[in-house]
């Protein structure tokens, strides 16, 4: 199994590369500034975690995935459980008990709405007019991005 | 009007006809530049889809054939299509995203969407090369 690492950080290594470098990890560690893996998957918090398949396949959609339980009264989801179940998916694949069957992924997905591919719009449109030097005229489209997608942490 | 428009494949700079508020009127040449929409007899043909063009009312229209050149307006046609547009008239800037639905067809398909990123070195990787193997992909952010 490989381990991807994205970090959605608009500033690039400016702000996530501290965190990289103490990590020091073996693994691809890479930076989305433009957070294009959250429009794609519709990732709306971090830490969230995707199980893909040799194949490319989504095998288990976005969950919330920390190393550790520091966040547990908060998520209710012990992660001790959680990197046993991925240890058995590396071990025992598709005959995994933590694969969900194909109807439960497709129920798990995490799906757009008209409002949250407005809200992508509105977070590019923002984005471009911050980096072309007109960070005072983004300020209103990041704030109309954030009212469209309440419950994303990453606009 | 120089306008630039960010499109789902990319960004493009247009010589357009004009703004009405959110809505960019554009000329059949600038608007193959915006995701390849060409006028023909059968109506917008974008590739070998075609969608005819409904009857506009008064100030909604997205064809107006009225003077010596059709014009489109990008905007109408784009949230006729289902895809969201957002604009700043004021800078020049419209940005018009992918459908929701088409979005969610594609994650319905179960085929995780593949990305080309680099890492902190600049060094790029894509998942698609991770293909054969596992992957557990987690996205984290240092805010």
């Amino acid at each position: 199994m490989t381990v991807i690492t994205i970090a959605f950080d608009s500033a690039g290594p400016a702000t996530a590369g501290e965190w990289i470098r103490a990590a020091s990890p073996t693994h691809p560690s890479l930076i989305d500034t433009h957070h294009e893996v959250a429009r794609a998957y519709n990732m709306v918090n971090v830490p969230t975690a995707v199980w893909i398949d040799e194949e490319g396949r989504i095998v288990r959609p976005n969950e919330v995935a920390f190393a550790d339980n520091r966040w547990i009264e908060y998520t209710k989801f012990d992660m001790t459980r959680y990197l046993a179940a991925i240890r058995d998916w590396v071990e025992h694949g598709p005959r995994s008990g933590h694969v969900p069957p194909p109807a439960e992924r497709l129920r798990r997905l995490s799906l757009p709405s008209a409002a949250h591919a407005l809200a992508a719009a509105t977070f590019r449109l923002a984005e471009h007019l911050h980096e072309s030097g007109r960070p005072e005229a983004a300020v209103p489209f990041f704030k109309r991005a954030q009212e469209l997608q309440p419950e994303s942490w990453c606009f | 009007m120089r306008a630039t428009v960010l499109l789902p494949g990319g960004s493009v700079v247009v010589e357009a006809i004009g703004a009405e508020g959110e809505d960019l009127w554009l000329d059949p040449p600038a608007l193959a530049r915006c995701g390849g929409w060409e006028i023909k007899p059968e109506g917008l043909c974008r590739g070998a889809l075609c969608v005819p063009v409904p009857p506009g009312q008064a100030g909604q229209a997205l064809v107006d054939a009225g003077g010596a050149e059709p014009r489109v307006n990008l905007t109408a046609l784009a949230r006729h299509m289902g895809q969201p547009v957002a604009a700043s008239p004021e800078h020049a800037v419209w940005s018009i995203g992918e459908a929701a639905k088409d979005a969610a067809d594609r994650l319905l398909s179960l085929e995780a969407p593949d990305f080309a990123l680099p890492d902190m070195d600049g060094k790029p990787y894509s998942l698609s090369s991770f293909r054969g193997r596992k992957v557990f992909l987690l996205a984290w952010a240092s805010w």
